[in-house]
């Protein structure tokens, strides 16, 4: 996980948002403060140091334009005007914590299904252009994002009613191994191409959508080019943490050199 | 009522009668047409309801907008004629509208 999954999505944030890639080490240590400290203050200091940090850059690129997320957010005009510094630091924020830890742990249930389906691995190696969908079907089958709603208006659903103020958390992990919409389920079937719901559904399906789909196959086309055949270190048992992202602590893999 | 004809990539035709007001998109969507999956429900945003539209009518469509065009740029298949069906509002202007369904949507 350290030397890859968690690296990769946010060297591409450090590309986008036009930082120097010198700034990993800091911001993986912000991103594992916000996300896997389960000391409130730490989590507090983290999230201050990214904003801050944010705020910076943002005037810096005020002053000093360039081809990078930052300036794009400064010029773009939505509905007629132009974000004000709260959303700017807020879009900039949420494309740092909605982009990292998810495509890392999405990666890491992937690479951990084709650790253990040597064959699945031989498939994607022959053929690399079925990895888009191989990719989704893996979405489906090891969803790792749960998202969270906040009724506003009372609904009904199923028999169960649903109260403003109410948190509702979907459970797209289950959903995904719903035998109702996906016959065998539990079964990986690279060129399933059935739709899943593991990006979420309607207008706040999520943003990131695209970037972590590219980033993830351009991960997997290099793994799997990159690699001989790989698998799970014998004798080593998994262990997850286990919030809104399901995501393994570690992903020890070996493969014959 | 505005007539639009929806192309499946193996030549099955079928035609509706669509509201002025809804968008392409929509007119499909709430008759069932298949190919059309719309993941974002119209938002612009995940490139799941496209269509081919002949020139001769997509000058009679709204224009792309920029949001849209960049959708377009990031498309998995041949993009020529390509639009996204939630960005093009049913006008009477459009009555008779063709468009065809590409093979995959990703």
């Amino acid at each position: 996980m350290s030397d890859f999954a968690f690296e990769f999505p946010v060297k591409v944030f450090l590309q986008l948002m036009g930082l120097p890639q010198s700034r990993l080490k800091q911001f993986l240590a912000w991103e594992h403060g916000l996300l896997h400290e389960p000391d409130i203050e730490k989590i507090k200091d983290a999230t201050r140091s990214v904003v801050a940090c944010l705020r910076e850059e943002i005037e810096d690129r005020r002053v000093n334009p360039r081809d990078d997320f930052i300036t794009f957010g400064l010029q773009a005009e939505v509905e007629g005007r132009k974000f004000d510094d709260n959303e700017l630091v807020g879009f900039c924020f949420n494309l740092f914590l909605g982009g990292l830890d998810t495509v890392s742990s999405n990666m890491a249930m992937q690479i951990l299904h084709l650790a253990e389906r040597p064959d699945h691995q031989a498939i994607l190696r022959a053929k690399p252009a079925m990895i888009p969908d191989a990719i989704d079907e893996m979405m489906r089958a090891y969803a790792a994002v749960a998202t969270s709603r906040e009724c506003i208006k009372e609904t009904k659903i199923g028999g169960v009613t649903v109260k403003p103020d109410d948190k509702v958390h979907m459970a797209t992990f289950l959903a995904g191994r719903d035998p109702a919409a996906y016959p065998n389920p539990e079964e990986v079937i690279l060129d399933r191409k059935a739709r899943h719901v593991s990006f979420g559904y309607g207008p706040h399906l999520c943003i990131g959508m695209h970037l972590a789909r590219r980033e993830m196959r351009i991960a997997l086309e290099e793994i799997l080019a990159g690699l001989p055949e790989f698998s799970l270190e014998p004798g080593v048992e998994m262990s997850y943490y286990l919030a809104a992202v399901i995501q393994p602590v570690e992903l020890r893999l070996v493969w014959k050199v | 009522m505005v007539k639009i004809t929806y192309i499946q990539p193996d030549g099955r035709a079928q035609t509706f009668e669509v509201p002025p007001g809804y968008s392409v998109m929509e007119g499909a969507f709430r008759n069932d047409v298949a190919g059309i999956i719309a993941e974002c429900g119209g938002s612009c945003a995940c490139g799941t309801c496209q269509v081919f539209v002949d020139p001769a009518w997509a000058e009679r469509a709204a224009k792309p907008g920029p949001l849209e065009q960049s959708m377009i740029e990031e498309a998995d298949v041949e993009k020529e004629h390509l639009r996204l069906s939630c960005q093009i509002p049913v006008t009477d202007a459009l009555d008779g509208l063709v468009v065809r369904i590409p093979t995959k949507q990703r």
